[in-house]
C-alpha cells in the first residue's frame, strides 16, 4: 500500500470515527458464495500458452541459407516436457463477495465489498499457474491497492469509501469504481477505470457488463446539483488495467514473450486522473459533457532489453551482448520464423519491422551480427530462422508503460414518441463521441517510440422495451454501434491488423462493431434468457446465450455459453479467442 | 328493541340509483362533507346500518369476530371475489373492527383541512387535467373533488397525492409467497415521494418551478445482495397524458441511465407481483388509462383503521397466518365501510399491457382505495392489490407526522391468483441501511432521495 493510499484511508477511517462518534452506527452486513465454472465446448485450447502453443507437436520448416545457414525442420514441444495441454475446463473459481454498510447519520454512509476469489489449480498448463499475483502493489503481488493476492486467491475490497450527502452537494472519498456514458459494453464515454481481466477475462454475463472487471481506485468523486445540471468531478489515483498471467486460461500475450512490467509501473504509480462531467435533462433530451486527463491504464509495449545473461550454444560470452537485447535464449521462446509470424499475425503485430526495431533499436544486437532486412519478409525469415537455429529458441521481452492522455467526449439520448405500442414508441436513443489528441499507442513494431495519434470513438444505440405478448414481461433489445478511428475495442493499433505467416500487416482504416442483445423475462422474472451477439465488422463474433433460474431468494443459477467466431486473417478482434468456446455456469448461493 | 329507520334494502335502491345518475359524492342522507363542514360526524350521513357491521348484518358479526371459511358466505357481498376465494379456500381470516365515525381518523391532519378548505375550487381542464377552476393553476392540496360528479373527478382523487402527505419516505418490507406456501423471496426497499404541487403541509401550494410536475418518486432496494441498489427514479408530469421521465440504476451496470416509461406492467425484481402501475391503484398517470366509469357503489369491508401496530412490535411488522404454510397473509383489521365507489377504467394508453381492465374499490368518505383488482387481456381476474391504512395511534402508542398523529398505509397484499403467487409487504419503521419511514422531512427528501445523483449514491 502506498504511503499516498495510506493516508486517503486513514482520512476516511478518521472522518468514519468523527462521524459514528455523533450517531449510533447501524452496519448492514449481506453476501453471496458462488461457484463459478466455464467447462469447454472443445478441445481447443489457448495458443498462447506454452503447453497450448501452435507449434507444439508441429513441423516447421526452417530455412537460413540465404545467409550460411541451412534448411531444417524443427517440433517444437512443451519446455519442461510436461505433454499439451488438456483441459476440460477454462475457468473453474469459488467467488464470495460481502457487502457492508454502515449508516453514519443522514449525511455520512460508508459501504464496503470484501470480494474472496479462490481459484483451485485444476487448469492443466504449464508449471503451476499463477491466476491472481500481478507486480503492481504490496510487495510486488496485487493488482489494486487493497487486495492481497496469492497464486491461487486474491482478496480484496473493490469498494471502500464513505459518501458525503447535503443538500445538491455529493461526495464519494474511498477506493470505488467511476462508471461513466450510457453505452453498454463499448467503453466510449466509459474512461476513468482500467479493467481487470484475470478472472474470467471479459467472458462473464455480458448483461453485467463490466461490473467485475472495472478497477476501482482510490479517490474522490463529487458532484453538485444546480438546475437542470448536475457538474461532477474526481480526482483518482491510478491503477493499470489487469491483464492475465502468462499460461494461466485467458492469457492474451504470447508466452514466448516476457512482459516486463514493475519499471513502467512505478514510473506512474502516484499519478492521480482527472476528470470532469456536466450532464443535464431538458425534456426528452439528455446530455453529457466531459473531459479527463487519465493516464491510460491500458498502456503500451515495446521491446526492452532481457537482461539475461545467457550465451547461445557454442557462442561463449554471446550471453553479454543478449542481455543488451529484447531477447534470451530459451525452449519457451520462438523457435521458427513461421512461429514468429505467426504469433505476430495473432497479436497484430508486424513481424518484420518488429524484428527491425529489435536490432536496430538495440545496438548489442549488431554485435551477435544481426542487421536490419529493410522490408524484406523473406530476408526477415532467414535472419530469424537463423537465430532460432543458432539458439534453439529466443524469448522475447518487452515492456509495459503508461501515457497521459487527454479525453473529450459528448453523449445524448433521446426517447422517441411515437403511436403508443408502435415499435418506435419510448425507442430510446442514445449517441456517445470521444476525442483523444495525441493518444499513445503500441506500435505494431514494438519500437521505443510509440505511434501518436488522434482518435475518435463514437457509438449510437438504440434501446427498446417491447411487448409481445400478455403471457410474458416485456423484451428488452438493444442495438449498438461502434465506431473507432485508429485502435480496436482493446485498443490495438489498426496498422497491426491482417498479418500472417505469410506477409506482414495490412492495416485496416477503421474498427466498426456491432452488438445487439435481447433479454427475454418469463412471468414473475424467476427466469429470464438472454442472447447477446458482439459482431466485428472484419468477421468475427461473440454470441452468448444464457439461461437465468432464480427459484427463490437464496439460490441463482445460470448457465450460459460463448460461442466465438472468426472468418480469420487476423483482422478481427475475435480470431485470438476463437479457441475460447465455453459454456458458463454460476451457482449462487446469497445471505 | 331497535327500530331501523333505514332497510337494507332501502341502502341499497339509494346506492343504485346513484350509480345510476353517475353521482359518486358521499353520504347517503345528507353529503358527507356538508355534515364536515358543520362539524358532524358520519351519523348524519349514513345510516346506522352501514355504521356497523353488527347492525349490518343483523348481529351476525360485531367488531372483535374473526371472518373465516367458516362465516364468510355471510359477508361475501361486502368482499371483492378474490378476497372471498382467499377466506374460503386459503385459510385467511380478518378481524373485525368497529367502523370508522371520526373522519378525522381517515386522513393526515393537514390533508383534512386542505380537503376541507378547497372543496369546491377544482375542476378538469380541457384535457382532463386537475385545476382551480378559477385560475387554470395547479391543483392547491387535499381532494380536489370530496364530492365527485363523475368517474374521472372520483379517480382524480387518487393521483393527485398518492400517500396524502407532502413527502414520504416509507421503509418496506416484502415477502414473496410461493404457490406452496412458502417463503421465496424477500427484499427490503425503500419508496420515497414527494409532491411538488398540491402541498398541504408547507408553507405554499407548489414549490416553486416545479409547477410542470405533479411528484417525484423513487424506489431502491436495500436487500438482499443481488438486488441491493437497484434504484429507480420516476418524474411525473402534471399534464397526466404524459409519461413519467425514469431513470434507473442497475448494479451490473454502475450507473445512472434513462429508461423507457411505458413498461409499466412488469415485476421490478424477481417473484414480486408489484407492477409500477399498481402504486396507489393509480400508478400511471391517470389520462394514460381512459374509459372510467363507475360500476357500483355499495358498502364493503375495508382495511382502514386499526392496523398500525406500533404498540406491540418496534418495527411495526405483523403477524401472519393463511396458506399452504401459515404465512400467506398478514394479520389484518378490516370495517365496515358504509360507501364504497368502485370504478373502472382501461389501459388506452398502453396497447401492448396486459391488463384489460383495472376495477378500484374507492372508499367515499376518504376517497382512498381499499382494493383494487386487475384483469388480464382474456378478461379473467389476474390479480387483487389490497391495502390497509390506519391512523398510527393506539391507546399505547402513536407517531405524529408533525403535530399530529400520522395516518398511513401499513400493510399490502398483492396477489397474482394466476399464479397464485402472493406479495405482501409492510411499511415498517426502518430498514436495512438506516433507512426509516417519516413523513413531511421536508425539501431536504429531494436532495436525499430523489435524484439522479441520489440513486446513484445508493447504488453500489
Amino acid at each position: 500500500m502506498t504511503k499516498r493510499t495510506i493516508a486517503l484511508c486513514g482520512a476516511a477511517l478518521l472522518t468514519l470515527q468523527q462521524a459514528a462518534s455523533v450517531s449510533a452506527v447501524e452496519i448492514d452486513i449481506q453476501g453471496f458464495i458462488r461457484a463459478e465454472l466455464a467447462p469447454k465446448l472443445t478441445s481447443d485450447e489457448n495458443p498462447f500458452n506454452q503447453n497450448s502453443n501452435l507449434f507444439n507437436g508441429r513441423l516447421a520448416n526452417r530455412d537460413s541459407s540465404l545467409l550460411g545457414g541451412a534448411a531444417d525442420t524443427v517440433i517444437r514441444g512443451v519446455p519442461d516436457g510436461s505433454g499439451d495441454a488438456n483441459n476440460w475446463h477454462n475457468y473453474f473459481a469459488m467467488r464470495t463477495e460481502i457487502d457492508f454498510n454502515a449508516y453514519f447519520n443522514d449525511k455520512w454512509t460508508g459501504y464496503a465489498k470484501v470480494r474472496g476469489m479462490y481459484q483451485p489449480d485444476t487448469y492443466d498448463s504449464f508449471g503451476d499457474p499463477n491466476f491472481y499475483e500481478v507486480p503492481f502493489f504490496n510487495g510486488n503481488s496485487s493488482g489494486s491497492r487493497l487486495e492481497l493476492a496469492g497464486s491461487d486467491y486474491m482478496l480484496d475490497l473493490p469498494a471502500f469509501y464513505l459518501d458525503y450527502a447535503d443538500g445538491p452537494l455529493w461526495l464519494r472519498i474511498g477506493n470505488q469504481q467511476i462508471a461513466w456514458g450510457e453505452s453498454l459494453f463499448f467503453r466510449v464515454l466509459d474512461v476513468p477505470n482500467g479493467l481487470d481481466l484475470r478472472r474470467h477475462l471479459i467472458l462473464d454475463l455480458v448483461a453485467e457488463e463490466f461490473a467485475d472487471e472495472r478497477v476501482s481506485a482510490p479517490g474522490i468523486r463529487g458532484s453538485v446539483r444546480a438546475g437542470n445540471w448536475e457538474f461532477e468531478a474526481f480526482a483518482q489515483m491510478f491503477n493499470p488495467s489487469i491483464i492475465p498471467n502468462e499460461n494461466t486460461p485467458y492469457n492474451l500475450i504470447p508466452s514466448q514473450f516476457v512482459v516486463q512490467q514493475e519499471q513502467g509501473f512505478n514510473e506512474v504509480k502516484d499519478d492521480i486522473n482527472f476528470g470532469a462531467r456536466i450532464q443535464g435533462q431538458f425534456g426528452d433530451l439528455g446530455m453529457q459533457f466531459i473531459a479527463v486527463r487519465r493516464t491510460n491504464p491500458d498502456g503500451v509495449f515495446r521491446w526492452t532489453t532481457s537482461n539475461v545473461n545467457g550465451d547461445l550454444p557454442g557462442i561463449p560470452g554471446s550471453g553479454l551482448a543478449l542481455q543488451a537485447t529484447p531477447f534470451e535464449v530459451g525452449n519457451q521462446g520462438v523457435l521458427s520464423a513461421e512461429e514468429w509470424f505467426t504469433y505476430a499475425g495473432i497479436t497484430r503485430l508486424d513481424g518484420v519491422q518488429a524484428l527491425n526495431r529489435a536490432i536496430g533499436e538495440f545496438p548489442a544486437s549488431a554485435l551477435l551480427g544481426a542487421f536490419e532486412v529493410g522490408d524484406s519478409f523473406e530476408l526477415a525469415s532467414q535472419e530469424l530462422d537463423l537465430f532460432f537455429q543458432l539458439s534453439g529458441g529466443l524469448r522475447g521481452h518487452i515492456e509495459r508503460r503508461y501515457r497521459e492522455e487527454d479525453i473529450f467526449g459528448v453523449g445524448a439520448n433521446y426517447i422517441l414518441s411515437a403511436e403508443p405500442g408502435s415499435f418506435l414508441d419510448q425507442l430510446v436513443v442514445r449517441g456517445e463521441v470521444t476525442f483523444t489528441p495525441d493518444k499513445t499507442f503500441t506500435s505494431p513494431d514494438l519500437a521505443q517510440d510509440f505511434l501518436v495519434e488522434d482518435e475518435w470513438a463514437g457509438s449510437l444505440v438504440l434501446e427498446k422495451y417491447h411487448r409481445f405478448s400478455n403471457d410474458f414481461p416485456a423484451t428488452f433489445m438493444v442495438l449498438q454501434y461502434l465506431y473507432k478511428s485508429e485502435s480496436d475495442l482493446a485498443g490495438r493499433h489498426l496498422s497491426g491488423f491482417g498479418g500472417s505467416i505469410n506477409n506482414g500487416p495490412t492495416g485496416e482504416d477503421n474498427f466498426q462493431a456491432v452488438a445487439f442483445a435481447v433479454q427475454q423475462a418469463f412471468p414473475n422474472l424467476v427466469w429470464r434468457v438472454d442472447l447477446s451477439v458482439l459482431y466485428d465488422l472484419n468477421g468475427g463474433s461473440l454470441i452468448q446465450p444464457n439461461v437465468r433460474w432464480k427459484p427463490n431468494n437464496d439460490y441463482t443459477v445460470e448457465v450460459f455459453a460463448n460461442i466465438i467466431t472468426s472468418d480469420g486473417g487476423n483482422n478481427d478482434i475475435f480470431e485470438p479467442l476463437e479457441w475460447a468456446d465455453e459454456l458458463g455456469i454460476r451457482l449462487t448461493w446469497q445471505f | 328493541m331497535h327500530i331501523k329507520r333505514y332497510t337494507t334494502d332501502w341502502t341499497r335502491r339509494a346506492f343504485l340509483q346513484k350509480t345510476a345518475v353517475g353521482v359518486a359524492g358521499a353520504g347517503l342522507l345528507k353529503p358527507l362533507w356538508s355534515s364536515m363542514a358543520h362539524a358532524d360526524d358520519m351519523t348524519k350521513a349514513y345510516p346506522e346500518e352501514l355504521l356497523s357491521i353488527e347492525a349490518y348484518t343483523k348481529g351476525a358479526f360485531s367488531a372483535g369476530d374473526m371472518i373465516t371459511a367458516d362465516n364468510v358466505d355471510q359477508v361475501a357481498e361486502l368482499l371483492d371475489p378474490l378476497t372471498v376465494m382467499q377466506i374460503r379456500d386459503m385459510g385467511r381470516k380478518i378481524e373485525l373492527v368497529d367502523s370508522t365515525r371520526d373522519i378525522t381518523r381517515l386522513f393526515p391532519h393537514e390533508y383534512l383541512e386542505a380537503t376541507l378548505r378547497n372543496k369546491g375550487k377544482a375542476g378538469l381542464d380541457a384535457n382532463g387535467n386537475v385545476i382551480v377552476a378559477e385560475t387554470g393553476q395547479p391543483w392547491i392540496g387535499g381532494n380536489p373533488f370530496p364530492e365527485p360528479t363523475s368517474p374521472e373527478q372520483t379517480f382524480a382523487n387518487l393521483v393527485m397525492s398518492w400517500g396524502r402527505h407532502d413527502d414520504s419516505v416509507y421503509a418496506i418490507r416484502d415477502w414473496d409467497i410461493a404457490p406452496n406456501g412458502k417463503l421465496s423471496y424477500q427484499y427490503d426497499f425503500i419508496w420515497a415521494e414527494q409532491n411538488t404541487v398540491g402541498r398541504v403541509a408547507s408553507d405554499a401550494p407548489y414549490i416553486q418551478g416545479e409547477e410542470d410536475k405533479l411528484r417525484y418518486q423513487a424506489v431502491w432496494f436495500t436487500s438482499p445482495a443481488d438486488a441491493k441498489g437497484t434504484a429507480f427514479l420516476n418524474t411525473w408530469k402534471y399534464d397526466q397524458r404524459e409519461f413519467p421521465d425514469l431513470v434507473g440504476y442497475l448494479p451490473a451496470f454502475k450507473r445512472v441511465r434513462r429508461f423507457p416509461t411505458n413498461q409499466r406492467f412488469e415485476p421490478l425484481v424477481p417473484g414480486i407481483t408489484i407492477f409500477l402501475s399498481d402504486a396507489w391503484a393509480a400508478g400511471d398517470p391517470m389520462l394514460t388509462w381512459g374509459n372510467y366509469k363507475i360500476v357500483e357503489t355499495k358498502p364493503m369491508l375495508g382495511a382502514v383503521s386499526g392496523n398500525w401496530t406500533g404498540d406491540v412490535d418496534k418495527n411495526w411488522e405483523r403477524g401472519v397466518h393463511g396458506g399452504p404454510d401459515g404465512q400467506t397473509f398478514f394479520d389484518t383489521k378490516m370495517e365496515l365501510c358504509p360507501e364504497v365507489i368502485v370504478v373502472e377504467a382501461e389501459p388506452v394508453g398502453y396497447p401492448r399491457a396486459p391488463v384489460s381492465k383495472k376495477r378500484v374499490y374507492i372508499d367515499a368518505r376518504n376517497m382512498m382505495f381499499i382494493g383494487y383488482v386487475t384483469f388480464d387481456r382474456r378478461g379473467e381476474m389476474w390479480k387483487t392489490f389490497e391495502p390497509s391504512f390506519s391512523q398510527y395511534a393506539t391507546n399505547d402508542a402513536q407517531l405524529l407526522d408533525g403535530d399530529h398523529p400520522a395516518w398511513s398505509w401499513t400493510h399490502v397484499h398483492s396477489h397474482d391468483v394466476q399464479s397464485n403467487r402472493m406479495s405482501r409487504f409492510l411499511q415498517a419503521k426502518q430498514m436495512s441501511g438506516g433507512h426509516k419511514s417519516v413523513y413531511n422531512m421536508g425539501s431536504d427528501i429531494y436532495s436525499r432521495y430523489l435524484t439522479p445523483q441520489a440513486i446513484r449514491r445508493f447504488g453500489t
